[in-house]
């Protein structure tokens, strides 16, 4: 049971021969796409062939070399891989491809992939490893698969011990010459854009000393704050300069952050709500203070596709905008992620101040 | 809400990694709200800008028009207007509902000082209502006749000039004058109430993203520049053709012409994005002076170059496919002698060291065989025939920049083919924009109407750049308006006039109809 690189590459140039003759009978031009190689690690399972649907969707908007490793669970000995042209035809007579190669291997041949990847990465393009496999995280051959990408992206998603899986992050990102991501980040981009865009009125920017009280609600099934939840905390709070201090006790649906603000405390409080219709742990962020001229600032979400945006102040009416606030899709984050290259500032900003609220939130 | 003494400069929640860029709060006040370009670009452009999370929760529209309608008729024309005309799909209802919130209307003759007091009481209202920090983009999306006297109302009204709580910008859709005269004459009176730095004059070409890429490609990479001038390029062509004929804008067109259009506006613009120098830094202020300096260096045509190097075309009726095609003369709003052009090519030379002998050849016309708008970059030929057999050896190289449809670069260069012998065959590489990136691109609109409230006016011309291209145009409208065209010279559905292939094969060129 073994995989020739050479012989891979041998069937990629006939996928490509193959192509070209059909496109001459067709009276069409065809085209071969690729910026990068994205390699995807991923369990094995029923929704295999889902997840390669939506890496072949995704090379429509960021054609790349893709390379699949299918992670078998169980103590088999499989190894073999596939090679394939996925291609589309956007419009006119161009018909792009590019190249996708699965591969299949169990946890003890997972060892044998790197030594295959390798070679089949594409020469000067940036190469994209996207793990989603936790199985193969924490495999010993992890790091020699990771070897040739510039940029690791992880989920923390599901994680059943956030602050580890956290900790974990800063941790890899201290040890890897690649830029580290998190989708539990990139679920985030959104929201916080719409945060953003409300404190591009210089009015309300003018307020934000003035607030002191922030709430965020959220879903968990499983009855713990969610590594997104604890990134968005430590964005807000790392971008007001709000410096955390302890946690009071609270009840189990609700814990109270203590910040020291540059003018006084501040409150966060994380509310966790039953809603079983939300398709994100998000609900709802609201941001407020004592002082009466403070407005009001509440983002949440009215349908599975729409967001709304409120603010109240003072002696006038309240300001609503509806926005369109889809669900968060794999295909939607790795597309956001494809699309960066540099080191990401305020996601290292926010998971370290988030590592420092759930340390707080443990110790309390 | 109380007023704060003093803003914070730098919103803290910004990313720009993550975020495209978003707008400040502002009412933008649309002369001209019941008009053909608010409803088909205008409103689907802010539409889309609303739903993609980029305007602030309290942006506002006032439109202004003469019909006597209310806020919520204005609302439900726009809603159809978006309905129809947006490129994002269908209209989402809830983000409807909150955009609308913010559209306003304001009855009012655009010659009538009584208009702009109501409409400053109703900027007074919405600022209230939206939490707004008194923030105005004024856009003049009327008929150009209207342009000066809005100007000198928005002054006498006070709703623009000095001693506001926000900004005041102006937005001032093409043509710009319909010649140097009238054009100077216009950026007088406007200077007269706005700074020029308040002024945005808008050419939608120059914010399609692939006008853009002409930046990226030349000034992003190493290879191109150093071959970008005269010593490696033979001839630029810059083509804008268009399938369609007058689509019942005859009387308006009749006005304008090809010349005044096109050439005089996005071809220029196109043609300094071309041949301009690199800027010291992208910035509204380099890059402007760089396309100012090499519109400004286009040779003026004499009486006797116009008759040879521009030629004016007019389509006359023709059969395509079984379908018969109206001549221009047979549109509705047009005279049945017009001498107006609806075709127009023109070469120009640019007096520097870079071009110095370089044709730029530019036409647009209507009724051609299909709608493509390229670039068409010929190199010299290789210096030594080493390929004596081989014609296609003498071919030139060719670097198209295809701004639509099919967004994208090719480069036609010599290869092998396989097999005994040295036999060259053309081939093409090919960059395709939209297989590369995917995706919806925004439109032009959107990108330039965000740069008008975020205060970029990078990709907005400038009064210097208008008078300079108005400067080039200038002696072809002096020979053409006392000429007595042989009107119609070209069939719907053909390349244009035989005159403008005679006028490049004089130098041994040809156009290239991609």
């Amino acid at each position: 049971m073994t995989i020739d690189p050479e012989e891979l590459r041998a069937r990629l140039d006939q996928v490509w021969a193959a192509l070209a003759r059909d496109a001459v009978a067709d009276g069409h031009e065809v085209m071969r796409a690729c910026g990068r190689t994205l390699l995807s690690v991923v369990d094995q399972s029923r929704e295999s062939d889902d997840v390669l649907e939506m890496l072949a969707e995704l090379l429509h908007a960021n054609p790349s070399r893709s390379i699949v490793v299918l992670l078998a669970a169980g103590d088999t000995e499989q190894l073999a891989a596939d090679v394939d042209a996925r291609c589309w035809m956007p419009s006119g007579s161009r018909q792009i491809c590019s190249e996708q190669i699965v591969i299949r291997c169990s946890e003890r041949t997972l060892a044998e992939v790197p030594g295959v990847v390798t070679p089949l990465v594409a020469a000067d393009l940036p190469v994209v490893l996207w793990c989603a496999s936790e199985r193969a995280r924490r495999s010993p051959a992890f790091p020699s698969l990771a070897a040739p990408a510039r940029r690791i992206i992880l989920d923390t998603f599901s994680a059943e011990l956030p602050l580890e899986a956290l900790e974990t992050l800063i941790e890899q990102q201290r040890r890897s010459p690649a830029l580290i991501a998190d989708l539990s980040w990139t679920r985030l981009t959104r929201w916080r854009a719409l945060l953003a865009q409300v404190f591009e009125n210089r009015l309300y920017r003018a307020h934000i000393p003035d607030f002191n009280r922030i709430t965020i609600q959220y879903q968990d099934q499983s009855g713990r704050i969610p590594p997104t939840v604890l990134l968005f905390a430590g964005w807000v709070t790392s971008r007001l300069r709000w410096q955390p201090q302890k946690t009071q006790p609270a009840a189990e649906s609700r814990k109270i952050l203590s910040f020291q603000r540059p003018n006084g405390p501040a409150l966060v409080t994380l509310e966790h709500q039953d809603s079983l219709d939300s398709p994100e742990s998000l609900l709802s962020f609201g941001l407020g203070g004592e002082a009466a001229a403070a407005p009001r600032i509440s983002i949440g979400r009215v349908s599975e596709a729409c967001g709304e945006v409120r603010i109240e102040a003072a002696g006038l009416d309240p300001v609503m905008n509806r926005v369109s606030l889809p669900a968060p899709t794999d295909l939607m984050l790795l597309g956001e992620e494809l699309a960066i290259s540099q080191r990401d500032p305020a996601f290292e900003e926010s998971l370290e101040r988030a590592v420092q609220i759930a340390r707080n939130l443990q110790a309390g | 809400m109380s007023s704060p003494a003093a803003a914070l400069d730098a919103n803290p929640f910004l990313d720009p990694l993550r975020f495209r860029k978003g707008a400040s709060d502002c009412v933008m006040v649309i002369f001209g709200a019941s008009g053909d370009l608010t409803r088909r670009k205008l409103l689907p452009a802010l539409y889309n800008l609303a739903r993609d999370r980029r305007l602030s929760a309290g942006f506002a529209v006032a439109g202004v028009a003469r019909r006597p309608i209310g806020d919520e008729d204005f609302r439900a024309k726009m809603k159809a207007a978006v309905s129809e005309f947006s490129d994002s799909g269908p209209l989402d209802e809830s983000v409807w509902d909150g955009f609308s919130q913010g559209l306003y209307y304001v009855q009012g003759d655009f010659d009538d000082p009584a208009a702009y007091t109501r409409l400053a009481e109703r900027l007074r209202q919405i600022s209230q209502a939206r939490h707004g920090s008194g923030n105005v983009l004024f856009y003049l999306s009327t008929q150009p006749s209207y342009y000066a006297s809005i100007v000198k109302n928005l002054g006498a009204s006070g709703l623009a000039g000095p001693d506001h709580s926000g900004w005041r910008r102006i937005v001032i859709e093409k043509p710009f004058g319909h010649d140097l005269a009238s054009a100077r004459q216009l950026n007088g009176v406007i200077h007269s109430v706005f700074d020029e730095n308040e002024v945005y004059r808008i050419d939608h070409y120059l914010g399609k993203e692939t006008v853009q890429n002409i930046l990226a490609f030349r000034f992003a990479n190493g290879i191109f520049e150093p071959l970008w001038n005269r010593r490696y390029i033979r001839q630029v062509q810059i083509t804008a053709a268009e399938s369609i004929g007058v689509e019942g804008r005859g009387a308006f067109y009749e006005e304008v012409g090809a010349l005044r259009d096109m050439v005089q506006t996005h071809l220029l613009q196109v043609l300094a994005t071309v041949a301009m120098e690199p800027p010291a830094r992208f910035d509204a202020s380099s890059s402007r002076d760089e396309k100012a300096k090499v519109l400004g260096s286009i040779r003026p045509l004499t009486h006797d170059e116009v008759l040879i190097e521009a030629v004016a075309g007019q389509y006359g009726p023709s059969r395509v496919g079984g379908r018969g095609l109206p001549g221009y003369r047979q549109e509705p709003g047009v005279r049945p002698d017009s001498q107006t052009e609806t075709y127009a090519a023109v070469t120009f030379f640019i007096d520097n060291w870079r071009w110095a002998g370089v044709p730029f050849y530019l036409r647009t016309g209507k009724r051609m065989p299909k709608r493509v708008t390229e670039i068409v970059i010929q190199y010299s030929p290789a210096p030594h025939r080493l390929f004596p057999d081989s014609d296609a050896a003498t071919e030139p190289n060719v670097l198209v920049l295809r701004i639509q449809p099919e967004e994208g670069i090719s480069l036609k260069f010599h290869s092998k083919e396989p097999g005994a012998g040295m036999r060259l065959r053309g081939v093409s590489m090919d960059f395709n924009y939209g297989s590369s990136f995917g995706g919806r691109s925004p439109s032009a609109y959107e990108t330039l109407l965000l740069d008008a409230i975020d205060g970029d006016p990078t990709l907005y011309t400038r009064q210097d750049m208008v008078e300079a291209s108005w400067a080039a145009v200038q002696p072809l409208l002096d020979v053409w308006k006392n000429e007595n065209h042989d009107f119609p010279n070209y069939p719907a559905g053909t390349w244009g006039p035989a005159e403008a292939d005679r006028m490049l094969e004089r130098r041994g060129h040809r156009w290239r109809n991609g």
